[in-house]
């Protein structure tokens, strides 16, 4: 092996490194030795490798919190939340057409998310509807490309409008939205569209076999769009995620105000 | 088994927050990395081993994160034919804490994932390769492919340190 192969700049990376074997890297020492230009560089990358580990981590670490053991019951909580995912589109599929022409579409929704709201924050205790510790229910959306994850199922409280099912979010600084899933109403636009009422911001759309409504308080304008925007494509199974709207999603997260829902 | 994922991630946590920092450009994105990455692993087997429990957390948090983002996989796909270093003309008095932090930030991703996992993690070579399921042979090329980038980001950027003279004179 020629000295250009012992002094190539890979091998004198891994030599700093201490990564050659032993008689390699004796073997670069003796041709360093030879070499002024070889040996400027091994000097540069000792210095570089050195001011690298010197330099402080750019963002302090979050406090050492491990999330929490699944409490027993809570492992059956991934078919509770199938069942009643599965009872819920069923109903939706069966019995769109029976929604009362008279009732807001979005009267039994607002009242399931402010139901959620009264209720205490998703570390305590369930009390009504379905908790869920890390929820893994496959049929409802994923919305871990906007920082949430589900926590919370409920059915109707009323149970008078056709059904509906609200599936609750949190996000990683408590804020709660809200999607409310019920039978298709033609008054609604095929494309989320503000429908903000009762203190709520509210974006609201028609699927195919359902409609939706995506609820938040205190939440940004601008991320409650990008999130029923993300819905909105999850629902209608058109596949991935355009890499735009995932920077989107990511910016209105840094830099919209957090929720204070 | 618990109590022994619980100590790793403990002893790991900012350098697992700062790879995960390095991996997704977000503080909040890289602390969700973070959790997800303790929950995977506090519900997985650990390695019998203790010489591989770090890395195999690292592997979690990859894995995560690619997870997320397989459309965006192709960002991580680095060059790796070996560098050409050419005339050598770098002037080491430009390598200082400041000048090598913006240029780390300038480098492309996966040559910023390399030199987090071994100059920052402290990673061996051979770790670091099964943590990007490449071959030890790859990290070598993108590793030294990353620190001349780093040098010639070092040379080519806005802000230097005072040169010796002006320090003196002030």
């Amino acid at each position: 092996m020629t000295d250009s192969d012992l002094l190539s700049w890979t091998t004198l990376n891994a030599y700093v490194d201490g990564e050659l074997e032993p008689d390699r890297a004796a073997r670069v020492a003796a041709a360093l030795a030879r070499d002024r230009q070889a040996a400027a560089k091994v000097a540069t990358l000792t210095r570089l490798r050195a001011a690298v580990r010197a330099t402080a981590p750019a963002e302090v670490a979050p406090p050492f919190v491990l999330p929490r053991a699944r409490p027993r019951a809570a492992r059956l909580m991934p078919w509770a939340a199938a069942l009643l995912v599965a009872a819920v589109l069923g109903a939706v599929m069966l019995g769109g057409d029976r929604l009362r022409p008279g009732a807001s579409p979005l009267a039994a929704a607002i009242a399931a998310h402010q139901l959620w709201l009264a209720q205490s924050p998703p570390d305590a205790p369930a009390r009504l509807g379905v908790e869920l510790a890390g929820a893994e229910a496959s049929s409802l959306p994923d919305l871990s490309l906007a920082s949430l994850r589900l926590v919370h199922l409920s059915l109707d409280p009323s149970g008078r409008r056709g059904g509906g099912m609200l599936a609750g979010y949190v996000g990683p600084n408590g804020c709660r939205v809200g999607l409310w899933i019920a039978p298709a109403d033609a008054a609604l636009p095929a494309e989320p569209a503000m429908r903000d009422r009762d203190g709520l911001a509210i974006r609201a759309w028609r699927g195919e076999h359902a409609s939706y409504a995506l609820l938040g308080r205190g939440i940004d304008a601008v991320r409650l769009d990008g999130i029923a925007a993300l819905v909105a494509r999850i629902t209608r199974d058109e596949p991935g995620v355009p890499r735009e709207q995932v920077a989107a999603l990511a910016e209105a997260r840094s830099v919209r105000p957090a929720c204070i829902g | 088994m618990r109590a022994t994922v619980e100590r790793a991630l403990r002893q790991n946590w900012e350098r697992l927050f700062s790879y995960g920092l390095r991996l997704s450009g977000s503080r909040d994105h890289a602390a969700d990395l973070l959790q997800s990455c303790a929950t995977k692993a506090l519900a997985a087997v650990p390695p019998d081993d203790d010489e591989h429990l770090r890395a195999w957390l690292f592997t979690i948090m990859r894995n995560i994160w690619i997870d997320e983002h397989r459309r965006g996989q192709a960002a991580l796909l680095a060059a790796e034919e070996a560098p050409e270093d050419g005339d050598w003309r770098h002037d080491d008095r430009l390598i200082a804490t400041i000048t090598v932090r913006q240029a780390l930030e300038r480098l492309d991703p996966a040559q910023r994932e390399i030199v987090e996992l071994v100059d920052l993690a402290g990673f061996r070579y051979g770790e670091a390769a099964r943590i990007l399921g490449v071959p030890v042979g790859t990290v070598m090329s993108r590793l030294s492919r990353a620190r001349l980038s780093l040098l010639n980001a070092i040379e080519g950027g806005n802000l230097h340190p005072l040169p010796t003279r002006l320090r003196q004179t002030s």
